[in-house]
This record gives C-alpha cells, sequence and structure tokens, in this order.
C-alpha cells in the first residue's frame, strides 16, 4: 500500500469557508513562499469561487495563479473547474470555450484541474477529461459524495468505474458537506476501489459534523491515496481538517502518511494566521456535532452561511425546519445536486420561505434557469411555477469567442478581466501598525503622545 | 447517519409499539461551569435563569459536588449550602441534584461514615431531592452509609458508574457494578459516566445495552464530555442504544471541556424520532443570559473541540483541564500544559490506570506538575498519591508499577503509615465543639475551618434576568460626571435629582 500524500487547499477552499474568501492575492505571497517549500503533492490555488472573489475585488484570477507559481518551488498546482458556471454568464462550460480556458490554466502555471460536473454527466466529462488532458493536465475527476438510500455502495462504484474510463489520471471523492463518517467509510472505499481498479483515489472532505479529521485518519489507514487539507487559521467548520493535526495523528497512530516538512507548514501557519489578525479575519473554529447537515447537505462556504443566517434571525432553533425546507425544495425542484450553482440557490430560497409566505413568491435565478431546463431535462413537481416563468428560447446560451481574454472573462464572470496590479502586502508588528498609524494621523493634531511600558512616541509640529 | 439513527429508533418503535421519551438533565449551574469557568459561576448569576431553568422541561437540575462547595467557599466566598436553598426555593418543579464524592468531603481522604451521613443530610436539608452517588473506583463500600442516608430520607438515588479507556473496563464490569448496586442498594438510577471525553461511539453502543439488560426498567443516564469532536454524537447513540436521560447544558455553557448542549441533544433527538420535552427557544433566551455573564466577567463560552486521537490517551476530565489550566497559569508555567499532559498520561499508566475521575486527575496532575518542576520523577510525591498506593481509598483497579511502587514509598511522606488507619467518627467532637451552631454551618466549619466560614459572604439577592443593570450603570455613570453638573431624571415611579 503506497503512503498518502497530502494536498493543501488553505489558499482556495480553506480561505474560501473560513474567511469568506477575503484573503487577496497579496495576502497569499509569503505564506505560498512556505508552502512551496514544504513537499506537499500539489497546492490547490484556484476554483470557481476563487475567481469569483477576485473579481469582485477586481484582481485578475490569472494573475494570481502566476505569482503564486513563481513561489511554489515547483509544487504542482492544482485549479478546481466547475463545468456549471455559478455566476449566470453561462450555464455549461463545454466545447471551445472549455478547451480554451484549460488551454489558459495551463499556460499561467496550473498542472493539476479537478473536474467537477455536479450532475455527474459522463459524456460531458469524457469530453473535459480529454480536452485537459490534450493541454498537458494532470486530470482528477471528481465524484460528489451524496449521503441517501439512492447513492449505494454500487452506485459509487459503477460512478467510479465509468469516471476511470474517461481516462482521467485520479478519482476524487468529493464529501463538501462533511456527510463521511467512520462507520460509512470502509464500505465505501472498498466499493470505490473494486471500481477503479487501479486508479488512484483521492479523498475532499469537510468538517461541518466535527468529524472530518476522524474521517481523514480513517482514510489513510484505509490507504487514500491524497487527501485535501488546509492550516489550522483556514481548517474545521466549513473547511477541510488541520493538515499539522493530521501529520502529527498519522505519526501517533502510526498511519501511513507521507507528512510534509514540519517546519515550513509552522511557517506558512505562522504568515496566514498574521494576515488574519492583521485584517481582522474569522478565527477558525471547529463546529460542535449536528445531525443536521445531513438532511440540508448544504457544502462548505453555503453552509456557514445558511448557519450564520439562521444566527442573525435568532432562529438557531429552527434549523431542522430550514434543513427539511432545503430538501423539500431540492425534491420539488426534481433534485438538482447540492453543489454550486444550485446549492446556494436552494440556501437561500429555503431561508426565503422560512421567513415569509408564501413559498416561491420570488425565485433565485439559477433555480429558475435549472427549471428552465438549462441544464439539461428535469422532473419537478413545480409545474405551475415552471409555466408562470415560462421556457427561455435557447436552454443553452452561446458564447461567441472573440479572443481568449474576452472567453476568460466570460469564464471568470465579468465583462473584462482586470489588469494585472503590482502584489504588495507587508506584515506589521503591532510596534509598526501602532507607529504607522499614528504618522497617518498626525496631521490633524498639533501633539499626539503616546506612552506605555517600554514605550514613549511623541510627535509635534515643529513651530513656524 | 441522519437515516441509520432514525432507522434504529424507528425499529425500536415498531417493535415495542411506543415512542420513547429522552430525559434531559441540565449540568449549567454544576459540571458546565465547572468545565469551562472553572467552577466560578456565582450565586448570583445562578438565581436570576432559575425560575426559567425550572420551566425548560428538564428532568433534574444538577447544583452541587464537592468541587462546587471548594470553589464555592475557597475562592467565591459563598456559602454552597444558601445556594442549593436559594435555588430550591426558585426551581419548584424539577428536582435538584446534589453528588457525594464517594466517602469524601473535602480533601481526598475518606472521611468517617456520620460525616458522610451529615453531608447527605444537609444536602437534602437544603432542597436536593436527586442524590447522585460518585465512586471512582466502583467500591460500592464507600457509599453504603451515604445511599442508606439518602434513601431513608426520601431522595432518589443514583449511582455513576464511570467510563475507564483501560483494560478489565468493559460491558462485563459495568453491567457486574449495576447489579451489585441493585442487589446492594436497590438503586434508584443509574449514570453512566465519561468524565474524560474519551469514550467512542462503538464503545457506547457495546456498554449501554449491556448495562441496560441488567438494570431494566431503572432509568440509566449518559452523561460525557465534548474534549473531543465525538462527545455529542456519543450521547445521541447513547440514546439510541438504550439510554434513558442524558446529561447536558445550555449552549454557550457546553462542548468544549463541557458536556453536550442541550439545545443541540433535543432537536436533534426529536429529529431522529425521540420524544422530549424540552422549550428550545427558552432555553436560547438562557443562553444569551449564559453569554452575557461570559462577557462581563471575561469568562470561557464553550467552543466545539477539534477531533484529536491524541485525547484517548491523556484522557483529562473537562473540569480538571481547566482548572489545571488555571493552577498553571496562576504559577506562570502555563506554557508547560503539554509537557504536564505527557506526563499524566504517563504516570497513570504507572498507577494502574484510575478513572479519570475526581479525585484522580487532580491527584495525577499534581505528580505530574511536581515531576515536570523537579526534573526528577517521583522525587516529590503529593501525599494523596502515597495514599493512593497504599489502598487508603480503596482497591486498585489495577497493580501499580513495581519500580513506580517503591518510589512512591521511599519518596512520600512518612507520615503516611503503609496500613489505611480505622476511622472514628467526629461529629460528636464537632458538636461539642460546635454547641448551639445549626448542622449547615457546623458540617462547612468541619470542612473548611472556621476562618474561611466566618468570613462567607451571603448572597445579595437580585432575580432580574439580565446581565445589565440600567440603574447600577447609570448612577455609575452620574458619578463620574464633574461635581457641579445638575441632573434631573424623571420617569414612572423613579426621580433623581442631583445639585
Amino acid at each position: 500500500m503506497s503512503m498518502t500524500t497530502l494536498v493543501d487547499v488553505s489558499l482556495s477552499d480553506g480561505q474560501t469557508a473560513v474567511w469568506g474568501g477575503a484573503a487577496s492575492t497579496a495576502m497569499l505571497l509569503g505564506t505560498m513562499n512556505s508552502l512551496g517549500h514544504a513537499r506537499l503533492a500539489a497546492i490547490e490555488v484556484l476554483s470557481p469561487a476563487v475567481i469569483a472573489q477576485c473579481v469582485s475585488r477586481e484582481e485578475n484570477p490569472l494573475q494570481r495563479v502566476a505569482a503564486l507559481r513563481e513561489r511554489a518551488n515547483g509544487t504542482p498546482l492544482r485549479a478546481t473547474v466547475n463545468l456549471l458556471a455559478t455566476h449566470g454568464y453561462i450555464d455549461v462550460l463545454s466545447g471551445e470555450a472549455l478547451n480554451t480556458w484549460l488551454r489558459l490554466l495551463a499556460r499561467i502555471g496550473i498542472s493539476e484541474v479537478v473536474l467537477i460536473d455536479p450532475q455527474l454527466d459522463f459524456q460531458r466529462l469524457d469530453s473535459a477529461v480529454q480536452m485537459a488532458l490534450a493541454n498537458g493536465l494532470s486530470v482528477i475527476a471528481a465524484l460528489p459524495y451524496v449521503d441517501d438510500h439512492e447513492h449505494s455502495d454500487a452506485h459509487y462504484s459503477a460512478s467510479a468505474a465509468r469516471l476511470a474510463q474517461t481516462g482521467a489520471q485520479r478519482i476524487m471523492l468529493r464529501d463538501e458537506a462533511g456527510l463521511l463518517h467512520v462507520d460509512r467509510l470502509p464500505g465505501l472505499l472498498s466499493a470505490l476501489r473494486d471500481g477503479l481498479d487501479g486508479t488512484p483515489l483521492d479523498l475532499h472532505t469537510r468538517c461541518h459534523t466535527g468529524l472530518g479529521p476522524q474521517v481523514a485518519l480513517e482514510a489513510i489507514r484505509l490507504g487514500i491515496d491524497r487527501l485535501d487539507a488546509a492550516l489550522p487559521c483556514v481548517a474545521n467548520g466549513a473547511s477541510t481538517p488541520a493538515l499539522p493535526l493530521l501529520a502529527r495523528s498519522a505519526a501517533l497512530l502510526e498511519l501511513s502518511l507521507q507528512a510534509p516538512d514540519p517546519d515550513r507548514i509552522k511557517e506558512a501557519e505562522t504568515q496566514f494566521a498574521a494576515v488574519a489578525d492583521q485584517q481582522g479575519f474569522p478565527e477558525s473554529q471547529p463546529w460542535a456535532f449536528d445531525l443536521a447537515p445531513y438532511e440540508h447537505q448544504l457544502p462548505g462556504e453555503i453552509a456557514a452561511d445558511a448557519m450564520q443566517a439562521l444566527r442573525a434571525r435568532g432562529r438557531l432553533a429552527d434549523l431542522f425546519g430550514f434543513a427539511r425546507e432545503c430538501t423539500r425544495i431540492r425534491q420539488e425542484l426534481g433534485n438538482p445536486p447540492m453543489l454550486p450553482p444550485f446549492a446556494q440557490a436552494i440556501a437561500r430560497q429555503a431561508l426565503e420561505h422560512l421567513d415569509a409566505e408564501p413559498r416561491y413568491a420570488t425565485l433565485q435565478p439559477a433555480l429558475r434557469r435549472w427549471l428552465q431546463g438549462c441544464y439539461g431535462p428535469i422532473d419537478t413537481s413545480l409545474t405551475r411555477l415552471q409555466q408562470r416563468i415560462g421556457a427561455v428560447a435557447t436552454p443553452c446560451r452561446v458564447i461567441n469567442l472573440s479572443t481568449d481574454d474576452a472567453l476568460a472573462a466570460l469564464i471568470c464572470g465579468c465583462p473584462a478581466l482586470p489588469p494585472f496590479q503590482k502584489l504588495e502586502y507587508e506584515i506589521r508588528t503591532p510596534e509598526q501598525a501602532l507607529t504607522q498609524g499614528l504618522l497617518q494621523r498626525w496631521p490633524g493634531y498639533t501633539v499626539l503622545s503616546v506612552t506605555g511600558p517600554g514605550l514613549s512616541i511623541h510627535l509635534e509640529h515643529s513651530k513656524g | 447517519m441522519l437515516n441509520q439513527l432514525r432507522e434504529k429508533v424507528n425499529a425500536e418503535f415498531i417493535r415495542t409499539g411506543k415512542r420513547r421519551r429522552i430525559q434531559l438533565v441540565d449540568a449549567t449551574l454544576r459540571d458546565a461551569h465547572q468545565c469551562l469557568w472553572a467552577t466560578r459561576m456565582r450565586t448570583e448569576h445562578m438565581l436570576p435563569m432559575a425560575e426559567r431553568l425550572d420551566a425548560l422541561g428538564f428532568h433534574a437540575i444538577e447544583t452541587v459536588a464537592l468541587v462546587q462547595f471548594d470553589a464555592s467557599v475557597l475562592f467565591l466566598n459563598q456559602n454552597p449550602l444558601e445556594r442549593l436553598r436559594l435555588l430550591s426555593e426558585r426551581i419548584r418543579h424539577t428536582p435538584l441534584r446534589a453528588a457525594v464524592r464517594s466517602n469524601m468531603l473535602r480533601s481526598f481522604y475518606p472521611e468517617p461514615d456520620d460525616l458522610s451521613e451529615l453531608y447527605v443530610e444537609r444536602l437534602v436539608a437544603n432542597g436536593a431531592r436527586d442524590i447522585v452517588f460518585l465512586e471512582s473506583l466502583h467500591c460500592w463500600d464507600n457509599l453504603t452509609t451515604s445511599i442508606a442516608t439518602a434513601k431513608r430520607l426520601g431522595a432518589t438515588t443514583t449511582i455513576g458508574l464511570i467510563y475507564n479507556l483501560a483494560p478489565g473496563y468493559d460491558a462485563h464490569f459495568y453491567a457486574a457494578k449495576a447489579r451489585e448496586a441493585i442487589q446492594r442498594f436497590d438503586i434508584d438510577a443509574f449514570a453512566f459516566g465519561d468524565a474524560g471525553g474519551s469514550m467512542t461511539v462503538e464503545q457506547v453502543r457495546c456498554i449501554v445495552p449491556a448495562i441496560k439488560a441488567v438494570i431494566g426498567d431503572r432509568p440509566l443516564e449518559v452523561l460525557t464530555h465534548c474534549l473531543n469532536a465525538t462527545g455529542s454524537l456519543v450521547a445521541l447513540e447513547a440514546a439510541v442504544h438504550g439510554a434513558d436521560r442524558l446529561l447536558c447544558s445550555i449552549d454557550p455553557l457546553a462542548n468544549g471541556n463541557a458536556g453536550p448542549s442541550a439545545q443541540m441533544l433535543a432537536r436533534n433527538l426529536r429529529e431522529i424520532g425521540f420524544e422530549v420535552d424540552f422549550d428550545d427557544r427558552a432555553a436560547d433566551e438562557i443562553g444569551d443570559y449564559l453569554a452575557g455573564i461570559a462577557e462581563e466577567n471575561g469568562f470561557p463560552v464553550g467552543i466545539a473541540a477539534e477531533y484529536d486521537p491524541a485525547h484517548f490517551v491523556t484522557q483529562y476530565a473537562g473540569g480538571a483541564m481547566s482548572n489545571l489550566q488555571s493552577q498553571l497559569q496562576l504559577a506562570g508555567i502555563a506554557d508547560k500544559l503539554p509537557v504536564v499532559l505527557e506526563e499524566i498520561a504517563r504516570i497513570r499508566v504507572e498507577l494502574g490506570s484510575p478513572v479519570m475521575a475526581t479525585p484522580f486527575p487532580a491527584m495525577i496532575a499534581a505528580q505530574a506538575v511536581m515531576n515536570v518542576l523537579s526534573g526528577e520523577r517521583y522525587k516529590v510525591v503529593p501525599d494523596e498519591v502515597k495514599k493512593y498506593v497504599c489502598g487508603y481509598f480503596g482497591a486498585l483497579p489495577l497493580p501499580v508499577d513495581p519500580d513506580v511502587k517503591d518510589r512512591v514509598l521511599a519518596n512520600g511522606s512518612r507520615e503516611i503509615a503503609l496500613q489505611p488507619p480505622v476511622l472514628a467518627p467526629r461529629v460528636p467532637e464537632l458538636r461539642r465543639r460546635y454547641a448551639g451552631l445549626w448542622d449547615d454551618e457546623l458540617l462547612l466549619r468541619a470542612m473548611y475551618g472556621d476562618e474561611k466560614i466566618t468570613g462567607l459572604v451571603p448572597t445579595v439577592i437580585d432575580d432580574t434576568f439580565s446581565v445589565r443593570r440600567p440603574l447600577n450603570e447609570l448612577i455609575a455613570g452620574l458619578a463620574r460626571l464633574p461635581e457641579q453638573r445638575h441632573v434631573h431624571i424623571a420617569m414612572a415611579g423613579f426621580e433623581l435629582r442631583t445639585h
């Protein structure tokens, strides 16, 4: 049995789940200097969520990849590509548009892509995998995990076998809602191995129930090939398990894990935590166990947002009411996957229903497109609602390919990709921060004086 | 997982034809602040929420154990029996619970039977209607007198079966101990507890049905701690596998070193198909009040713990962990915590893997701190460790490492005899010494000495359900104003004028 290796997702899913994606490109560079030397199997730097975060700050996501590549010390950089876009400019990423995007990713420094098709449309994936391979990318095909009776071990085994047939070099079981548990894992991984026939199997799990680290350690024991993890300041909760904990625990339990360089990981954590401290980003905290995630099955940061929304309303006592409403909406719609672009829309729709009747007084855009058949034929019970919103003339939007740049902008969900910027970020000591703050303010004062234990600063305008 | 738990509960429903009702027992006023606030919740904090706690639907509400006695008297200058009495005046429907720790009182040293009897009498006299008996070595001999006293006074008796991750502590052991307690005491109920949060789902699935098979219709309560991420799941699994009651506390005084959240348990238990009588929203209001107390006093709230398998090696109890952190901080050696924890794990094994429940976590921690500070293991030996090795507390669970035993006997106090002495009655002498004093005070003086008890401060009674005291804050604010200000405030029933 080969050793399990670790992939760091701090810069993508980690900071998305814990900091709401607030880390700018410049804030990542110092951390990447350390991560790049930590002997990780790969470092994930780009995802649809990261792209949306960059665009919202007028940052160019491709510049982020290029800047991180310079500091990666040759560690493979990974991007996740969702074939169903979340931003609404396009519905399904396929054909020449996908090919161009994969080419751009390879050119800018990505060497591995995780291809996610939430609908698990194997024909679409066949084509996507071949395009990625043709562009020189290493391809990981995602197999989304769902916790229900329909998704049996036999289903996963067959799906894994079919995914392996696409030509993907690795298969990744993606448990984005953190639903796996140690009772489920042995049978499931065994079924997947049967289907995969030697293709490496990776795991991406989250910590919504607090059981993520236990699941990850059990997966190592069962011989998973690769595991996603994050630095402690962006681990746990809606994120992945913490990387140092897995390394430490695997050693304690004598599990077969190729641990990264602990000193470099510690450096990276110190650097990233300092960014959080300086910027006032939220502290990472494990979540208490609750069965509600098994009912709503919301992934990653979408679950975090929903919990925050319920807390803000003072309605945590209605957590299961909300979760059941998510399930009900999903069933009424004809079971769209609980992944982007549908998961957030379902969560928002459920919150609206919880806030006020009547149900479906308004409709989230992604659900509207789903009902209009933009993602393929559906079997919905909401026929009256379907009639109310009407059909669209051409379910698949036409993408006009003028230039690579225009296409990249469209895929990133913006009119044009922002220009590359100068990337600067400095971690300041408290003394430096104080001095800088005083220097910025003192023109407005005649005298500024600060004293404390071992500290005396006196600023006074010279006369005349 | 949700579906699997629902299926199991539903299968029971089909088999028995009735939906089982799970009762919640509150630990907010006892174990939860012991675990999270180093037992520093004051009586004044408790009284304003007492009536609301009474209305939530708990089966029982825990109030005091010996740790609360110690903290009240030694650190808060408060009378723990007064606390119990004031709570019982406000909590009139839900039975109040108090705990007995073996045949001990303030110290780790066993006390004579007449003092144990007096202790139980004063608990009941001040309002406790449910007495839980904890004996970490499971030596029921140590509880004979106190259980008989509780039964004589009509209190409900609950005996603790304390989980231990060590050889020999299996389903058979706990079932046998439960059977013995029924045969000897006709005990009313059982509490299977996990002070260190190291019980796993697999173990609960095995041990809970085994105990239930022996105790029949007698209720089984399960208590766990959330030092690891699995505590709350263990509690749910315990219910699914036969537990009738779960110990919990009001979030945010739950999780972390404490037990599971009452609100979480109530909604999850209902969701998998049990009946639960509990007012979740009213509990959230108490939660807001507790968060306010925490903020006002700089106390931490419970934060869920990260799963960490290293925890299964240390097995350190929630309340003990909180106290250890606090003590190391006071001694200025907070940075030694990891080394002390490693030493605790090692000592525990050397001393025969005693259950990590009071008094043994504190005893082992004291030895660990001394080993770390002195640089030579067992060079300095706390008296309690020597007494433990000599059998003062009862039969040991497993043999002590022979080399360690030699060092303990060689370096421990020579004043501690190798054979435990017979304990002579103390109450007659106390009554002579404190003639005319009522029994509460007599007991407390026996436990803590005259100086501490004379210095206790009566509780200031204010039942306002808020950590905010607007009138106090207004007056304090006005006091800060320059003297020459003229202030006139008038409102219904209140007027204030300063000149």
